[in-house]
């Protein structure tokens, strides 16, 4: 390298490291630029279908271990139901951090950490039951959905890969469903509180499904969108109430609801909030027809009048997906 | 600086976070602040219906016969005290019961009702059942406390007099 390249490549580091200090440019972006050039196509397909045996392994331990826990179940003692659980628990989660961090069984490994982490809660709750507190209770239940939600949070940061993320995330959601129910254990829940819960639990999976797709992380963004909407919307179909206990501010904002799904559908070019947003109005569409028109015009028509008018909702979403959603994804 | 992506993040953490807040606050901040101060018996069971308060003392009526030349029935009723303070019941026989003085009233003397609530808890998922919400309750004041699990078969029937 001449003079004029070693200028010229201070010059690149240090508007580098300024974009990095501002945070317009991450870590990861970097380290992309010195990967190897993108595996052939055969090698990917091998590569497919080597993560298929995998996880189709996975699934049959998996399957394999609840089959022979519930056989044995009650011919076990405590001790030997922990050894059985948490001990297939701890012995998967240690072979997999083992392959895992072998460059050529990092996939395997991943086979491992899942089969850890589906029997992980059992392995948990059964451990807690022979210290005396049931798993079967409240107070059990967010015991163990707290150290759950410890170890994946604690393995998404050691392995940072994303499989972990769908288990933080319902750990999260666990503790936060049965410690709220833990509150109220001998009170009256308020009228409705179930609706709230949903709807807060709604945002908080369309925020962090915003937050994912804001830090690269595609495989959670469908998840979290569509769970997310499902979520919101059907809490709020529900807090519009059903005739004759109608909620007239519900009933008022549901339809802008709707309205306001199919924008951020668009927004986000997200398909998942599109079909989502399209089920529910279909819902609201039958929920109206039955509340206000079955008994005026009769079933036969007002039925004929709902379908009709859910074919031009189907009609509109498949035209936004293919004008605003598939067209705008497209590179 | 603030991130872009922390703002989302925020709301997704904090929301959860404040409606757990929420329902702290409006379960334990009223009992914290309201007691209830008077004590009362009710009865249970199939035949709670025939316990009664007469005089102001608890009184067991005999079942109707069924039948012509059938003798009337004594009532199987299991009878509670319940203590505000320890806030739990016990079991008593009927002469225990028949030493305190009632009052029938609906409302305490402090305002405060025992009722049940037969209100299944409503859930539209699997993951939102928030077990059952029925059961019987002593209510007010923003105060609700379970007294019994049973929300059938429990006869309130009178405040302890003091």
């Amino acid at each position: 390298m001449n003079g004029t390249d070693n200028n010229r490549t201070d010059q690149i580091l240090s508007e580098l490291s300024a974009l990095i200090e501002s945070g317009q440019i991450n870590k990861k972006q970097i380290l992309d630029l010195f990967k190897d050039e993108q595996p052939t196509e055969a090698e990917q397909s091998k590569v497919n279908l080597q993560t298929l045996f995998y996880v189709l392994g996975a699934f049959i331990v998996i399957v394999g271990i609840v089959v022979l826990i519930y056989q044995f179940w009650a011919d076990m003692d405590q001790i030997t139901k922990v050894l059985l659980t948490l001990g297939s628990a701890i012995s998967a989660y240690s072979i997999g951090y083992y392959l895992h961090n072998q460059e050529k069984t990092k996939e395997l490994g991943l086979a491992f950490l899942t089969i850890s982490l589906v029997t992980y809660p059992i392995g948990i709750g059964t451990t807690l039951d022979l210290v005396g507190v049931s798993a079967m209770e409240m107070g059990g239940l967010t015991i163990i959905s707290a150290i759950l939600f410890i170890i994946y949070f604690a393995s998404y940061f050691a392995f940072k890969t994303w499989l972990f993320l769908p288990f933080v995330v319902a750990a999260g959601s666990s503790v936060f469903i049965t410690f709220t129910n833990l509150l109220f254990e001998n009170a009256l829940t308020p009228k409705h509180f179930n609706e709230y819960r949903g709807l807060v639990l709604g945002i908080t999976y369309i925020a962090l499904g915003y937050y994912f797709s804001l830090v690269r992380k595609p495989s959670m963004v469908s998840i979290m969108y569509f769970l997310g909407f499902i979520l919101f919307l059907g809490a709020s179909i529900i807090l519009t109430g059903f005739k004759p206990n109608i909620n007239i501010i519900w009933q008022f904002a549901y339809p802008f609801l709707l309205v306001l799904t199919f924008y951020i559908s668009v927004l986000a070019k997200s398909k998942e909030i599109l079909i989502v947003g399209t089920i529910f109005t279909f819902a609201e569409i039958l929920k109206l027809t039955s509340e206000y028109f079955s008994r005026t015009l009769g079933w036969p028509i007002a039925l004929i009048i709902a379908g009709l008018v859910i074919m031009g909702v189907g009609y509109f979403s498949f035209e936004v997906n293919k004008r605003l959603i598939k067209h705008q994804s497209q590179p | 600086m603030f991130k872009k992506e922390t703002l989302p993040l925020i709301i997704g953490i904090g929301l959860p976070l404040l409606l757990i807040v929420y329902v702290a606050a409006t379960v334990y901040l009223p009992s914290l602040f309201n007691k209830p101060l008077y004590d009362f018996i009710y009865a249970t069971g199939y035949d709670s219906r025939y316990a009664t308060v007469e005089n102001q003392t608890v009184k067991l009526n005999q079942k109707p016969s069924y039948y012509p030349n059938e003798a009337s029935r004594s009532p199987e009723v299991d009878l509670y005290y319940y203590d505000v303070s320890r806030e739990s019941s016990k079991l008593i026989s009927v002469e225990e019961a028949r030493n305190y003085e009632l009052d029938p009233s609906e409302k305490s003397p402090d305002g405060y009702t025992v009722s049940n609530n037969r209100d299944r808890s409503y859930s539209f998922f699997p993951l939102f059942y928030g077990g059952s919400d029925r059961g019987t309750y002593l209510t007010g004041h923003g105060v609700s406390k379970r007294v019994s699990e049973k929300y059938y078969d429990l006869k309130f029937l009178g405040w302890i007099k003091k």
